[in-house]
């Protein structure tokens, strides 16, 4: 006897909506590698700019009529502010190394100077010991030296 | 005689109850996906550099970092920096801080008119290096951990290859195209038959978000019939819609490219091939050689990834001048490494303790206190 198949539509339209995603996929991936569609594309983009181009003069003599600046002209006072920005960090980072500079100076300056003679083992420990601390709270006093700019 | 298909009543009624309920919640997903914007990149951050569009931010943290190292995370050109750090939960940003990180993020913003003529050297020398260096100091340290997502980690790399490990200690490159010539469909167009590239840049200066917002999807056609599919099936499931609807709303978000940028990128990327063929990038005037790049570095590729295809990325190894380079290809998509908990993502976790814990192992050692700079 043969049995009969249960059929479930919302399932088999998922499953046939997965099989035509699939192969949609499949194919336009082929199509857009195919040299033919790729010029065709690139044949639109090209027109579009070259238009994007050809109204650009008329653009720029109605802003000039009106007083008003054109694209290039925006473009230079976005530099020139960019540029300005740029030079005020340069200038606060000099004073920023220019500080580390003169703290690390000074902690120099007050760091105790090392013991010159050797003395016995177990003094010799203690002297190392005291001059780590004093190492370390240097370290923590002072704001760290930064390298220069390459 | 053939079997005659019989109706499965029972199952026509379940199908017919999911898709009217299916319909009747489309406008509360439509309600969910207005109120994802305030959602998305909230882990607490302070903005520590500022110049034109670019910004770095420094993370929060609630203890302190168990890795001394500081993480620099560059995010690409194209997209915004914060689905690195999406959803709560979902995070890479906030997965790396809870593993210990201290996390700082580069974003390069929307590009201003003044910044069309800026070459990628500029950003390399200028940009990301004024980064490292505001990242060196605010940490008190002398090294950093450097690591780049897609374009991010090209721009990583040749920082890298320039600093010869004075400042970077560790790179990290997650999805990052090294082969121009590859087989994805990215590189097809970019063929110079295909893209006038001087044409493009001359005409629009930067190049605008629209687009890439009108070319992108071409590279998978079907992607929003899949995403449209996904949420027929798990309409229901809350954490998976937000997932959906933040990263489909993070792919809507484009930014323009800065100009020349996209100039060099195209024609010494993609069209000349020149990582793969001189083993370097030429940036203006100066090379960034690969075989400078003698740190550790950790190279990431996702074998379902479209846009930087794996045989494109995972070829960095022979390329480098280190040691101790570790090349992998992850079960996942484009952004799998860095967002997702769904079907294919799932492992998502599992990457980030992979990227903790080789940074771990590679901790240096640290100069002294951070500077506090908010």
């Amino acid at each position: 006897m043969m049995l009969n198949a249960c059929l479930n539509p919302f399932e088999t339209q998922k499953k046939l909506f997965d099989a035509w995603e699939k192969n949609l996929a499949t194919s336009m991936d082929r199509m857009m590698r195919k040299p033919e569609y790729m010029s065709l594309v690139s044949q639109q983009l090209g027109s579009t700019l070259k238009l994007r181009g050809m109204l650009r003069e008329p653009v720029d003599a109605t802003l000039k009529s009106l007083g008003l600046p054109n694209q290039d002209e925006l473009q230079n006072l976005y530099k020139t502010v960019n540029d300005l920005e740029s030079r005020m960090l340069d200038l606060e980072e000099r004073l920023e190394d220019s500080e580390d500079a003169r703290s690390a100076m000074a902690a120099r300056m007050e760091a105790p100077p090392a013991p010159s003679a050797a003395p016995a083992k177990k003094a010799r420990t203690k002297s190392a010991a005291r001059a780590t601390r004093s190492a370390s709270t240097t370290t923590r006093k002072s704001p760290r030296s930064r390298k220069g700019g390459k | 005689m053939d079997a005659m298909p019989v109706l499965d009543l029972d199952g026509a009624a379940a199908g017919a109850a999911d898709l009217t309920h299916f319909l009747s919640s489309l406008p509360d997903i439509q309600e969910r996906y207005k109120a994802m914007e305030p959602r998305v990149g909230q882990t607490p951050r302070d903005m520590i550099y500022r110049e034109h569009s670019v910004t770095v931010h420094r993370y929060r943290r609630d203890t302190p970092a168990t890795v001394k190292t500081p993480f620099l995370l560059v995010y690409s050109l194209v997209n915004r920096a914060y689905v690195m750090d999406l959803l709560e939960g979902e995070s890479f940003v906030e997965a790396l801080l809870q593993r210990g990180l201290d996390v700082y993020l580069m974003e390069w913003g929307e590009p201003n008119r003044g910044q069309s003529h800026l070459t990628l050297g500029y950003y390399v020398k200028h940009y990301l290096h004024r980064a490292v260096r505001r990242v060196l100091r605010h940490a008190g340290t002398d090294k950093l951990t450097l690591a780049g997502y897609c374009l991010g980690g090209t721009l990583a790399l040749l920082y890298s290859a320039l600093d010869r490990g004075e400042r970077v200690a560790n790179l990290i490159t997650m999805v990052t195209p090294i082969d121009g010539e590859h087989e994805g469909v990215l590189s097809w167009w970019s063929r110079p038959e295909n893209l006038d590239v001087d044409q493009l840049v001359d005409s629009f200066g930067n190049i605008p978000a629209e687009f890439f917002a009108s070319s992108f999807p071409w590279l998978v056609p079907t992607a929003n019939m899949k995403k449209l599919r996904a949420l027929y099936d798990r309409h229901e499931d809350p954490e998976f819609l937000d997932s959906l609807l933040a990263l489909h709303m993070w792919g809507q978000d484009n930014t323009s490219f800065p100009g020349e940028v996209y100039r060099e990128v195209m024609k010494q990327g993609y069209q000349e091939n020149t990582l793969m063929k001189n083993g370097g990038w030429c940036l203006d005037g100066e090379w960034a050689r690969l075989e400078d790049v003698r740190m550790p570095v950790l190279n990431l590729a996702a074998s379902y990834d479209h846009l930087s295809v794996p045989e494109s990325v995972a070829c960095l190894s022979p390329l480098v001048g280190s040691d101790d380079c570790t090349e992998k290809s992850l079960p996942t998509g484009h952004l799998g490494i860095a967002f997702g908990k769904d079907a294919r993502n799932q492992h998502t976790p599992d990457y980030w303790d992979e990227i903790a814990s080789w940074v771990k192992d590679r901790d240096v050692a640290v100069r002294g206190d951070r500077h506090e700079c908010h």
